[in-house]
């Protein structure tokens, strides 16, 4: 069971980390857009509570993600590629990594500072600070939505960049990440 | 000491009751009328989702008269609800809005009470009612009076805010946040200028 990653192949943990943190992404962003504009009530403060555990359950899963990629060998590039689609790639894939981690830091700090306690659902992680700092609740905000838009446009560049392999360079890079799509002929 | 034999004569000639002469009694005199100065407050405690908060008013105007040895007297408090802040800007913007205090529609809260008795460990109760949202019913206020020249009182009362509709709809759902609100103030009281 190819669980660990090889030079040629994701292996199955990464593969799950990937599309588990997509799908939470996806959803987290698409929440996190809507959810403002919604009319106060009980259910607007559940959204909230959903939308900052499941952030947080992205920044631990981004963590343990970092820590296997660092443990073992990444699947290489196709041979051939340029040298600046490399450079591209890692930027990308770097700016990915860190904006899964500045989006539920700022997020969280965001909470903090509007005096909320930091839940994960019915779990409280941390306690309220007590007042409002409404300085660091501005700077924390700021952060959390630039950091919202940047990742909405990495993220498209990361899935035309796939698409693009797929359809146009014919490679196996995103049938190596996304296995239940044939690679091309 | 001219006022007991004038007392006596009011009792023994009832048709010169109305002479001039006669002082009131220091029993029944009207206490003089204080406001709560610095070192006031009004609080209120409640939780929701089992997370307790405590919100405070600002802003509000006491005009207390209590007199403590005939337990009498007078309480008038008009409060400013959009003076009342629980320090989380998201949650108070739902305490002033439509479905708790609404105050745009109703800003001030009032709390009124000229009937007052003793309890036997020395506090008083007042016999109030409290005025919200359009509703007025009766809110007894348990209180500790400290006399002296700018007299204190400690007090709490307990509020059924869903008979003031406060937190209608579904905020309505007392196992998230219960019906029973309690309220404590401390007036530091001086003389109305």
């Amino acid at each position: 069971m190819p669980y660990r990653n090889t030079r040629e192949h994701w292996g199955h943990v990464s593969i799950a980390l990937h599309w588990l943190t997509a799908g939470l992404v996806l959803g987290l962003l698409l929440v996190g857009f809507l959810m403002e504009s919604l009319p106060n009530s009980p259910f607007k403060r559940d959204v909230y509570v959903w939308h900052k555990s499941f952030g947080l359950i992205v920044g631990a899963l981004t963590l343990l993600r970092i820590g296997w990629r660092l443990a073992q060998p990444a699947p290489a590039l196709p041979t051939g590629t340029p040298a600046w689609k490399r450079l591209a790639a890692h930027t990308g894939h770097a700016g990915l990594y860190l904006l899964l981690l500045l989006m539920p830091i700022s997020g969280a700090l965001y909470n903090y500072a509007a005096n909320f306690r930091t839940p994960l659902f019915d779990l409280t992680v941390l306690e309220r600070a007590g007042s409002v700092d409404r300085e660091l609740r501005a700077i924390a905000g700021a952060l959390h939505e630039w950091g919202a838009w940047l990742l909405v446009a990495l993220l498209l560049a990361h899935t035309a960049a796939a698409l693009s392999h797929h359809y146009r360079l014919k490679d196996t890079v995103l049938h190596r990440m996304a296995p239940w799509i044939r690679p091309p002929r | 000491m001219r006022l007991i034999p004038a007392l006596l004569s009011c009792l023994a000639l009832p048709a010169f009751a109305s002479t001039p002469t006669v002082a009131p009694a220091p029993a029944t005199a009207t206490p003089a009328v204080l406001i709560a100065g610095d070192g006031s407050l009004l609080e209120f405690h409640s939780s929701y989702d089992e997370e307790s908060f405590t919100g405070r008013f600002e802003r509000f105007e006491a005009r207390i008269a209590f007199d403590p040895a005939s337990a009498s007297g007078h309480f008038d408090v008009a409060i400013d609800l959009a003076s009342a802040g629980t320090e989380n800007d998201e949650r108070d913007e739902v305490l002033l809005g439509a479905e708790f205090f609404h105050v745009l529609a109703m800003p001030k809260a009032r709390y009124q009470a000229t009937r007052f008795s003793r309890l036997a460990d020395g506090r008083f109760i007042a016999e109030g009612t409290l005025s919200l949202r359009g509703v007025t019913r009766a809110v007894p206020l348990t209180f500790a009076w400290t006399a002296g020249p700018s007299p204190r009182l400690e007090g709490s009362a307990t509020v059924p805010r869903l008979a003031f509709q406060v937190g209608t709809g579904d905020w309505a759902d007392t196992a998230l946040m219960p019906d029973a609100v309690e309220v404590r103030t401390r007036l530091q009281l001086q003389p109305a200028p």
